[in-house]
């Protein structure tokens, strides 16, 4: 508001003045109806840009919200810190030297996810990885398309996504139908015989913004 | 451009008679003498789209059930962006919206707004300003922490003395026996959908018959008008702005509480109602026993009949004060008599506020060494001679307690005797080459000490922070780490965390240090059981 704006506005305090001696409205005077005009604009967006700012601010919080795929409770007993013991090495044994197919394993995992921790079942497959030290690999059962979960069909011997017809091989490469990229490898270790999923490296693969994770990864 | 403003216009006008419309809102004759008094109306209604805006925004982060509701508060409250500047400014817009109703409802009554023929605005004004009290019972249990579930207990409880619907008005409003669960999403449901529905529909036909009366002016002298648009909006803007900045002020100076999690065993607990139901609290305290239902019922139905019956015990067209002395003592009487109760309630606050879950305010649990001390307390069977806490008991013999005991033995005469009275029951640790059964000792002794200074409550905490106070005690963080200000300073002093980690990330990080931490010293704790990194989590988080 300019030093011109407020003397129109006193003026039309006098102006007010001689209206409420005289008891009449009288003519609109357009300096003065421009003065009110711009006095109702900025107060109006003053005020929307005072509470657009804060609720713009919270609203848009899932955006900066990261995965939060902490570092679960492990399902079964000896599972050690950080880690979802899916087997034995020798359970495997068959998937391993190509005798049987892929086999599916359901783990349990409990993470933090915003209120509250949640426990929930997670699908992975084991499938055969003769390029890996222990011979195997740990596949994510979430289709690369649109995150159905795949199966694996013995008789096609393919990884089966149910939604939009996605075909993936038992190592995980996409066969056919719309996904875009293979099947998730997910991080495991081999220790003391046992086969279990790295959940601290998981974490790692999932928050990416976490500076410490990055340096890991690079590492 | 400015030919296709025009075009745009001319096609709105022409499908929905948009500009005409904007015309007719804008050009309302409002009167221009005692304007400022008319913006009050105007002010309760930005207040309540402000509640409806930070209302509906709290809805998206918000879980209504009594396992979640508290937590999701305290989320954010402290983890979401802009979430207690937000959480603020509904808390303030509530008791705005409650103090600019009033307001507005005393300008009403002073002018005599209500004459005919505006008789049916009024009764309109009286059933909002009853959704708005509404508005504040039902919101304030949504935090479920302490205030939220004893405030609604003694709310609920309060129709139960009527004669014989009091019971079953207090199950309908608790939707069961007790507050619980579904008290819960009750009230929910109602402050979220219901009470939103009718105040909208109800200020649609409170504004429809203001403009169908049009507006009553000032009551006495000449009356010129110009119009709404942009006169009596500008000021409307100003006093919005004006209203806007103090909510803004108070959300950020004065952040909406969150007292600790609903304990309904916390008999200690005394609930104290929002300012605006002050009056109505102070009032049952005048009414005891049989005549309680007079002061639950009786009078605040009389209150609201007679504040409702205003334009039929005021009639004839006289709107000027001086005129109309009878109804406006009997206001004045009235409204006195909830402002001196609204005096009586205030003066009567207790001085210390209720413990915060929030911030720096927030309780901070007892140090370490206390919470193994009380550990080793039970192990020992302290209990058996000093009592549970060291209160003595009714068994323990004479002098025995140790809370406010004066006369202090040396920590070594302390440690001498805690090691001849009370061999352990069981060993301190089950980790190998840790088997001294007296490690527990020094901490014994520092609980014993802080027995001696006073009752240490430890009830009050969570089971995972007395925990995990004691595993960090049994672990000795401190060898390494300045916990309440004592330790070593190989790692970080353990303050402040809850911004800047959460549990995940620490478990992870106790479990392998280097992996979170490059170049990290600290050991790895992954022998622990998980339950117990948890616990330590927990309590680093809550260390303020």
């Amino acid at each position: 508001m300019t030093g011109d704006g407020n003397r129109r506005g006193s003026d039309d305090i006098g102006d007010l003045r001689s209206e409420f001696q005289s008891g009449v409205s009288g003519p609109e005077s357009p300096a003065r109806r421009r003065f009110f005009t711009v006095l109702a604009l900025a107060a109006s967006a003053a005020m929307t840009g005072m509470l657009g700012s804060a609720m713009g601010i919270l609203s848009l919080a899932p955006l900066r919200k990261r995965r939060m795929e902490g570092a679960g409770a492990g399902a079964g007993a000896g599972a050690g810190a950080g880690r979802l013991e899916l087997g034995t090495l020798a359970a495997f044994a068959a998937t391993r030297d190509g005798s049987a197919g892929p086999q599916e394993i359901v783990v349990t995992r409990t993470f933090a996810d915003g209120y509250m921790t949640r426990r929930v079942k997670e699908r992975v497959a084991v499938v055969a990885d003769p390029r890996a030290s222990a011979g195997l690999a740990v596949l994510s059962t979430t289709c690369s398309h649109l995150g159905c979960g795949v199966s694996w069909s013995a008789e096609r011997k393919a990884f089966l996504c149910p939604c939009h017809g996605g075909v993936y091989a038992p190592d995980g490469t996409v066969l056919g139908g719309p996904p875009p990229r293979p099947l998730t490898r997910l991080p495991f270790v081999v220790e003391a015989g046992r086969l279990s999923l790295d959940l601290s490296q998981l974490a790692a693969l999932s928050v990416r913004s976490t500076d410490a994770c990055m340096k890991e990864e690079e590492a | 451009m400015s030919a296709i403003f025009a075009s745009i216009k001319r096609f709105l006008e022409e499908r929905g008679g948009v500009v005409s419309a904007w015309r007719h809102f804008a050009d309302e004759p409002t009167p221009i003498r005692r304007a400022w008094f008319f913006t009050l109306g105007s002010a309760a209604l930005l207040a309540f789209v402000i509640q409806l805006a930070t209302g509906a925004l709290l809805a998206l982060s918000y879980a209504p059930t009594p396992d979640h509701a508290h937590e999701s508060v305290k989320v954010i409250e402290t983890q979401l962006p802009a979430g207690s500047l937000v959480r603020g400014l509904h808390h303030w817009g509530a008791s705005a919206m409650v103090l600019l109703v009033a307001l507005h409802l005393v300008r009403t009554f002073g002018f005599g707004a209500y004459k005919k023929p505006r008789e049916l605005n009024w009764l309109v004004g009286v059933v909002l300003l009853i959704l708005v009290l509404g508005f504040g019972f039902t919101g304030y249990l949504l935090p479920w922490d302490q205030k939220a579930y004893w405030a609604t207990v003694v709310g609920t409880k309060t129709p139960s003395a009527m004669p014989v619907i009091g019971a079953a008005t207090e199950k309908m409003l608790a939707g069961g026996p007790s507050v619980g669960a579904y008290t819960l999403t009750r009230f929910y449901a109602l402050h979220i959908v219901l009470l939103p529905l009718l105040t909208m529909l109800l200020i649609g036909i409170h504004l429809l018959l203001l403009r169908r009366h049009g507006h009553a002016g000032p009551t006495t002298g000449p009356d010129p008008r110009e119009p709404f648009f942009p006169y009596q909006f500008a000021r409307d803007a100003l006093v919005g702005l004006l209203l806007v900045t103090a909510l803004f002020w108070l959300a950020a100076r004065h952040p909406a509480p969150l007292e600790r999690l609903a304990d309904p065993s916390d008999t200690s607990y005394s609930p104290r109602p929002e300012w605006y139901f002050l009056p109505l609290f102070q009032m049952l305290k005048l009414f005891k026993g049989p005549l309680e239902p007079i002061g639950t019922a009786v009078l605040p139905g009389l209150a609201i009949g007679l504040l409702a019956l205003v334009p039929w015990l005021d009639r004839g067209p006289e709107r000027r004060p001086g005129k109309r002395r009878g109804i406006l003592l009997a206001g004045s009487v009235g409204g006195l008599a909830i402002l001196v109760l609204l005096g009586l309630g205030a003066a009567d606050q207790p001085k210390n506020a209720p413990p915060s879950a929030l911030g720096p305010n927030a309780e901070p649990p007892p140090e370490p060494r206390i919470l193994g001390g009380a550990v080793a307390f039970e192990r020992r069977a302290c209990v058996r001679c000093h009592g549970a806490e060291g209160n003595g008991g009714a068994a323990a013999p004479e002098g025995f307690a140790l809370v406010g005991r004066s006369d202090t033995l040396s920590e070594d005469k302390l440690a001498t005797h805690i090691r001849e009275m009370s061999p352990p029951a069981k060993p301190v640790a089950d980790v190998p080459g840790e088997n001294d059964p007296d490690k527990d000792i020094p901490s014994l002794v520092v609980y014993a000490r802080a027995l001696q200074q006073g009752p240490v409550p430890l009830g009050r905490l969570s089971a995972t922070i007395r925990l995990g106070g004691a595993v960090m005690d049994r672990e000795e963080c401190r060898t390494c780490h300045v916990v309440f200000g004592e330790g070593g300073r190989r790692g970080p002093e353990l303050t402040r965390l809850s911004g800047k980690r959460d549990r995940p990330w620490l478990v992870g990080h106790f479990q392998e240090p280097k992996k979170f931490v490059p170049g990290s010293k600290m050991p790895s704790f992954r022998d622990l059981p998980e339950a117990e990194l948890a616990a330590m989590s927990d309590y680093l988080l809550a260390i303020p």
